[in-house]
């Protein structure tokens, strides 16, 4: 009877031992498991997350390193109308008016492309309007070389011509499109004397009267490009066509 | 409804934030008609040579990230049960748009030395929407996530509605 007894309770809390032995196992196991899981939650979307940026990274220096061949615009709707130096049009046309233009806004370039040919056409053929380009170069380093540089080939009587092939080449901000080298290609599709466009620009021989424009523009109050002025009036920036032909028509007479 | 945790409600309104500013980056990206250009203030990194790839904007890929966000946000408020695979979905995604942004801020501070604010408030963005994912997956994966807030025990006594 009592080895009877004795028995059960001993094979009971072997077979005790061994549920909770097997129930510790399970829970290591499924602690191990759920250790896993959580490990796979994290790993996996850090390891994609790192290559996907990494892949993007990857294009963007590889698609700003593809810097566009230098092109040469149309510059026949300038050459086409009377020209001197920075001025375009009839020297003696009742209204004139001043832009000032950083060559590397892309502003600037936008108003050249879309607008200025209409006002080359309606005001500037016609006899309407003189028009002067004024250099308000605050962008970067660059905006002050291709200022620098199209002085220079206004020193060779081609301003308008390198200031079309200027926005014509505008690929981005202070991201090497007007590189020395770049405005010397630009030269060389403008059809400058190179040699002396490089000595030029090498040694600073429009440093100062660039500085000077731009510092004359500040004290004027240009704080924005293109800005404009209609006969000596206070500069101002447009946002449509209409207001800056109004104003020339205003100051027609 | 049983109670959603706090965190998800954050993410789904930064997401939502966020699309916003890509949306209006990825308008302005698409506007030639840009016509001033003011100190600190001229779409200067937009018209960088870095702002696109493959002539995508990366306004567009910024956009189209936090509408994916949203998304899962969305899901997991709708399917909560579903949260650990769409957190860590979340996570990843925000994790890889903090990165990237990381080297665009870069990018903008030392090669194009200038500043885009709605590129910087993005960047911002997303890093908050890193942290919110990254402490409501850890949340999640800890396990306490449903005890702090209440979310499985509301699914469960869903679940045991029927059973009376």
């Amino acid at each position: 009877m009592s080895t009877s007894r004795e028995l059960p309770p001993k094979a009971g809390m072997r077979t005790e031992k061994e549920r909770l032995s097997r129930r510790a196992q399970r829970k290591l196991e499924a602690e191990r498991r759920a250790r896993q899981r959580r490990l796979l939650f994290i790993i996996v979307p850090v390891v994609l997350a790192v290559i996907a940026a990494g892949i993007g990274i990857w294009l963007s220096q590889r698609s700003a390193e593809q810097v566009a061949a230098v092109q040469m615009p149309d510059v026949s709707k300038y050459t086409s109308v009377p020209h001197d130096g920075r001025i375009l049009g009839d020297p003696n046309a009742p209204v004139h008016v001043i832009e000032w233009g950083d060559y590397q806004c892309p502003a600037c370039r936008s108003f050249e492309q879309r607008f200025f040919p209409t006002i080359l056409e309606q005001y500037i053929a016609t006899g309407k309007v003189r028009w002067e380009f004024r250099d308000f170069a605050f962008i970067g380093p660059e905006s002050t070389r291709a200022a620098e540089a199209a002085y220079c080939a206004l020193d060779q009587g081609k301003f308008w011509e390198f200031h079309a092939a200027l926005y014509a080449n505008q690929t981005g901000e202070n991201v090497g499109s007007f590189s020395d080298r770049r405005l010397e290609e630009i030269a060389r599709v403008v059809g400058l004397d190179v040699d002396a466009f490089r000595s030029c620009l090498r040694d600073g021989t429009h440093k100062d009267d660039v500085q000077q424009m731009v510092r004359e523009a500040q004290s004027l109050g240009v704080r924005a490009t293109p800005s404009f002025s209609v006969n000596g009036s206070a500069p101002f920036t447009i946002s449509s066509l209409a207001d800056l032909t109004s104003r020339i028509e205003e100051a027609l007479p | 409804m049983s109670v959603r945790p706090r965190w998800l409600l954050l993410s789904i309104v930064l997401s939502l934030v966020g699309s916003a500013v890509a949306g209006y980056l990825t308008a302005v990206a698409f506007d030639d008609a840009l016509l001033v250009c003011g100190i600190g203030d001229c779409s200067t990194v937009q018209n960088s040579p870095y702002a696109k790839i493959g002539g995508i904007p990366i306004a567009l890929l910024g956009l189209g990230m936090y509408l994916v966000l949203l998304a899962l946000g969305i899901a997991r408020w709708r399917w909560w049960q579903q949260r650990e695979f769409l957190t860590s979905a979340a996570a990843g995604i925000a994790l890889a748009g903090t990165l990237y942004s990381a080297y665009l801020t870069y990018l903008e501070l030392f090669v194009i030395h200038a500043i885009c604010q709605w590129c910087v408030t993005s960047a911002i963005l997303v890093t908050a929407l890193l942290l919110v994912e990254g402490w409501g997956l850890s949340r999640i994966l800890r396990g306490d996530a449903h005890r702090a807030t209440g979310a499985s025990p509301g699914a469960r006594s869903r679940r045991q509605q029927p059973a009376p």
